[in-house]
């Protein structure tokens, strides 16, 4: 019998970043993980721009839902007249997310949106790839203190490669025992048994951590399965 | 012997195709991960013995609607503030994945230590635990092995 070590990351979570300037991008994204590891578009719940001047926005194609609209719309590319401080809900399926940054589709496409200076992305994250994870307790092959306030935990592999998979834990400055403590405590609460363990859950904004108490201040995780990775078997 | 308990799954494929079923002992599990807000994934060492291609099986289940403002993901239906909104709560995710710790520790003495995961097809009645059905809120499974 073994338990599951279980980890849930800061989910939903909102960001605002700016327009770029350049590639109808955004500047990354903050306070929502490591850049490198926010890829994937399918975290994203909802996705709203906010126009900050006249000039230069009038090029938005906009999302109409069509169950709620009838006769149902046809989108167009003409310009249309933005409004400074309006807000355009855009369908994030129809975006791009790379490194944290957001690319959003022209407006000449549907469901696009050309972006000008100063206009903000506003995200929010959901449950996606790679947000929740468990490995039994004897995928733990051990942890290490990276940082004043970030402690790795590493595990064998997912998918059985060379590079192991690593969780690295954000807290309080020096606070590397009661990181292991509670990982120990979580390896062996139940020896008789073997259960799912919650070890840190951030889900809805609640920070829970085994055992009810949160001594060494942990703020967030990250997790890189196979180096940082995203991509499973299927 | 070493006690083994042995996890079974299957999708409603009508036994009929390849990878319509596998069964992989509990004690090559690796770890699971959630790959969107209605799928997790499971992986285990592969069969082939090569150690180095994960064999998956991947899990559907429901998302869990959120009740409050707009109920779409892009925003546009009626309700209060729209940012944040639509976002299915995926409460399926840690329960699926606490259900299966549950069932890949189920070896007891005395018992077959054969244990359904999920079995979609239509299942013969009181035939122990070929009878199981396995996790109820798993609606559909995809077996990968290389």
């Amino acid at each position: 019998m073994e338990n599951y070590l279980y980890f849930r990351k800061l989910r939903p979570v909102t960001a605002t970043a700016a327009f770029s300037g350049s590639g109808n991008a955004t500047a990354a994204f903050s306070g929502v993980g490591v850049a490198a590891n926010l890829d994937n578009i399918n975290e994203i719940a909802s996705l709203a721009v906010t126009s900050a001047g006249g000039a230069g926005t009038g090029h938005a194609t906009v999302l109409f839902e069509t169950t709620a609209v009838l006769p149902a719309p046809t989108y167009s590319s003409t310009a249309l007249a933005i409004a400074t401080g309006s807000v355009h809900y855009l369908n994030p399926a129809d975006q791009a997310l790379a490194n944290s940054v957001i690319t959003l589709d022209a407006s000449s496409v549907t469901g696009g949106y050309d972006l000008a200076s100063s206009d903000t992305v506003t995200i929010t994250f959901k449950q996606g790839l790679e947000t929740s994870f468990m490995y039994p307790v004897s995928a733990l092959k051990g942890i290490v203190a990276t940082d004043t306030d970030t402690t790795s935990l590493t595990f064998a592999s997912i998918l059985g490669n060379s590079t192991d998979d690593v969780v690295t834990i954000e807290h309080a400055a020096g606070k590397f025992e009661d990181i292991c403590k509670l990982v120990n405590d979580a390896c062996n609460a139940f020896p008789r048994d073997g259960r799912l363990v919650s070890v840190i859950d951030l889900g809805f904004g609640e920070t829970t951590i085994l055992g009810g108490d949160n001594p060494a201040s942990i703020t967030s995780f990250e997790y890189a399965p196979e180096g940082g990775a995203a991509g499973m078997a299927t | 012997m070493r006690e083994e308990n042995y996890l079974y799954f299957a999708n409603n494929g009508g036994n009929s195709t390849d990878k319509d079923m596998a069964m992989f002992p509990a004690s090559t599990f690796r770890g699971a991960v959630s790959i969107s807000n209605t799928t997790a994934e499971f992986f285990f060492a592969p069969q082939d013995g090569t150690g180095t291609t994960a064999n998956g099986v991947l899990l559907t289940f429901a998302a869990v609607a959120d009740t409050t403002g707009a109920t779409t993901a892009n925003g546009t239906a009626s309700g209060n503030p729209h940012v944040g909104d639509g976002i299915a709560r995926s409460a399926n995710t840690r329960l699926v994945m606490e259900k299966f710790a549950q069932l890949a520790s189920g070896n007891r003495k005395n018992t077959t230590n054969f244990t359904v995961i999920k079995d979609l097809n239509t299942l013969p009645a009181n035939e122990g635990p070929v009878s199981s059905s396995g996790i109820s809120e798993v609606t559909a499974v995809a077996i990968t092995i290389d």
